[in-house]
């Protein structure tokens, strides 16, 4: 049986760090790609998991991927983290598909919390013929 | 722009009315296609409108099936929106809401009234005319705007939400496509019921981006996965930053909702629809259950409350195996998304493989068989997907259901055969003896006395006995 897998696309390694405890008690492959792309591609191979996003540099093609993982992988689940002075861009984040916005002032604290929640359905998924290889 | 009717004009509609000129001087943008969904005409508004000329107009096609691209050019964006629905063909009537690339550059909502003209003595199809308004208040931009590309992001998404994709010439799906319009019109709850995997979410966004309030975002919130506090503080937190610019919520299951919450919610839904509801910053709540609410209530999981202010319109999403007919159109959707990101695209299915699709009962429905396809597509080599590129799983399932169900247990009635067997051992005793019955009493371990009564019980007269021993003997020497 594949471990579900959570990936985290960050700039500075920071939520990576934070939910690495998180990830070995519970057995969760945690990925942390540098690339975009690496994102995708990972989540063809690996199965549907997380995938926690910060919002960096490049706004356009970071919600891009969030919009392209939400219509390929329905199943997975993507979170996307903010600063304050992006709330402009939550709205956009929700139509896109991410199942949580975590903007302040909600903590960092709460990521977590979610992503507990949100991984915990990929552990407890009946196998059907549609995620049985 | 010509006065003059285009070569493709038919004659009866020009000889007989001077239409054109009728519709040049109409304000609102007008259009007509023609049987071959050319633009035959577009009077002056209409170019106003799009900044296309007439002359430029006469060779868009408006027969466009997939959803439009960055790549696009405006053109093509422009025979997209332009494109009857399947209905309209068929001389329904009907209104759509699509973007239309503006003169700005910049796209706009607007509702296009399709009208199809019948013209007696015809074959073949209609002209069909088409009204331009456009949606007041629905500009896309937020407080701050956003960049052109994150708007043109949106829009693309907001286009894979089109009603379009869920025509069928089902009566339970045209209801289902009917109830979304008026859901679309009204700003009430509304209620998704239907199995897992339906399509209930995506139909909520479709719902929400055909409203009044289709320039704020939808949120799709979870209860049954996400924190109830999380949950909580994103409904009722007035200043949540999270909820900045939403102006719709997607609950997916509310019956998991703590009761507090859910009554909360009902508090809400009250104060939003009723009285003095104008200028609430509350979003309009759309929810998903996978069991009918009056179920729920009764199990104890869902508020009656909230059951009732839920309950304004209920839409019941049929499963997958109810639309079997609609299996061709959307595995062909399906497949073109689930070739979305790859180079190598698979466009079809072999007849086998097109027989188990048919033949399984899909119990994940529409999200299940996207997976399937998903999962064959990568598997296919090629651009068809083969029997063997489909799970293992599904292959058994079908052949589990289409193998004939094994016949029912053969009784075995215990005296019925001690019977018999006994019947044929004193037959066979009898003809060992030639009939002597002392003898054959000694042969089969029982006082004769016995087997008279055994004779008698069993229906074996003596002359049973000889012939039954003449025919067996006979055989025997055959």
């Amino acid at each position: 049986m594949r471990h579900p897998q959570l990936l985290v696309y960050e700039a500075d390694g920071r939520l990576a760090a934070a939910l690495r405890p998180l990830a070995e008690k519970n057995k969760w492959l945690l990925r942390e790609p540098r690339q975009l792309s690496a994102c995708l591609r990972l989540f063809g191979r690996g199965g549907p998991g997380v995938l926690v996003l910060r919002a960096g540099r490049n706004v356009e093609r970071e919600l891009a991927l969030l919009e392209q993982v939400s219509w390929l992988y329905p199943d997975a689940s993507t979170v996307f983290v903010g600063d304050s002075d992006q709330t402009r861009l939550a709205g956009l984040a929700w139509d896109l598909g991410v199942r949580w916005v975590l903007l302040p002032p909600q903590t960092r604290e709460r990521l977590p919390e979610v992503v507990t929640a949100l991984m915990g359905r990929y552990q407890s998924e009946a196998p059907t013929a549609g995620n049985v290889p | 722009m010509s006065e003059e009717p285009s070569s493709g004009t038919p004659r009866r509609l020009a000889k007989n009315f001077r239409w054109q000129a009728f519709f040049q001087r109409c304000a609102e943008p007008l259009f007509v296609l023609d049987r071959r969904l050319r633009l035959l005409f577009v009077n002056h508004a209409w170019e106003v409108l799009t900044g296309m000329p007439a002359a430029q107009a006469h060779v868009l096609i408006c027969r466009r099936s997939r959803p439009t691209t960055v790549d696009d050019s405006n053109e093509d964006i422009l025979a997209h929106a332009l494109t009857p629905s399947p209905e309209v063909l068929h001389g329904v009537s009907e209104r759509i809401r699509r973007l239309l690339p503006g003169r700005d550059a910049a796209e706009r909502w607007w509702d296009i009234d399709f009208l199809p003209l019948r013209q007696e003595g015809e074959q073949g199809g209609h002209l069909i005319l088409g009204r331009i308004r456009p949606v007041p208040g629905v500009e896309l931009a937020g407080e701050t705007p956003l960049s052109e590309k994150l708007v043109n992001l949106r829009l693309r998404r907001v286009e894979r939400f089109s009603l379009d994709a869920w025509n069928s010439s089902l009566p339970a799906m045209r209801r289902l496509a009917a109830q979304v319009r008026l859901a679309g019109q009204v700003a009430t709850p509304v209620l998704l019921v239907g199995e897992e995997g339906t399509g209930k979410q995506t139909l909520a966004r479709t719902i929400h981006y055909l409203s009044a309030r289709r320039d704020g975002a939808c949120a799709v919130l979870d209860c049954e996965r996400l924190p109830p506090t999380a949950v909580a503080a994103l409904l009722f937190g007035e200043r949540a930053a999270g909820r900045a610019g939403v102006t719709a919520v997607y609950l997916r299951e509310p019956a998991y909702l703590p009761r507090d919450v859910q009554l909360r919610l009902c508090e809400m839904i009250a104060r939003s629809n009723g009285p003095g509801a104008e200028g609430t910053t509350a979003p309009r709540i759309l929810a998903g259950c996978a069991m009918p609410p009056a179920q729920a209530v009764r199990a104890g999981r869902l508020l009656d409350e909230l059951a009732c202010a839920l309950s304004l319109l209920v839409i019941e999403v049929p499963p997958l195996r109810e639309r079997r007919s609609d299996l061709p159109a959307l595995v062909e959707r399906l497949l073109e998304r689930a070739c979305a990101d790859r180079e190598a695209r698979v466009t079809s299915l072999s007849a086998d493989a097109w027989a188990v699709l048919r033949g399984y009962v899909w119990p994940g429905n529409m999200r299940e068989l996207y997976a399937v396809l998903r999962a064959a597509a990568g598997r296919a080599n090629g651009e068809q997907i083969r029997v063997v590129d489909l799970p293992a799983e599904l292959r058994r399932a079908v052949e589990r259901e289409q193998t004939p169900p094994r016949p029912a247990e053969r009784a075995l009635p215990l005296e019925q055969l001690l019977e018999e067997a006994e019947r044929r051992l004193i037959l066979l005793a009898l003809r060992r003896t030639h009939g002597h019955k002392a003898r054959a009493a000694r042969l089969l371990s029982i006082p004769r006395p016995r087997l008279w009564r055994r004779m008698l019980k069993l229906g074996i007269v003596d002359t049973e006995a000889e012939s039954s021993s003449s025919v067996e003997d006979a055989k025997d020497e055959e």
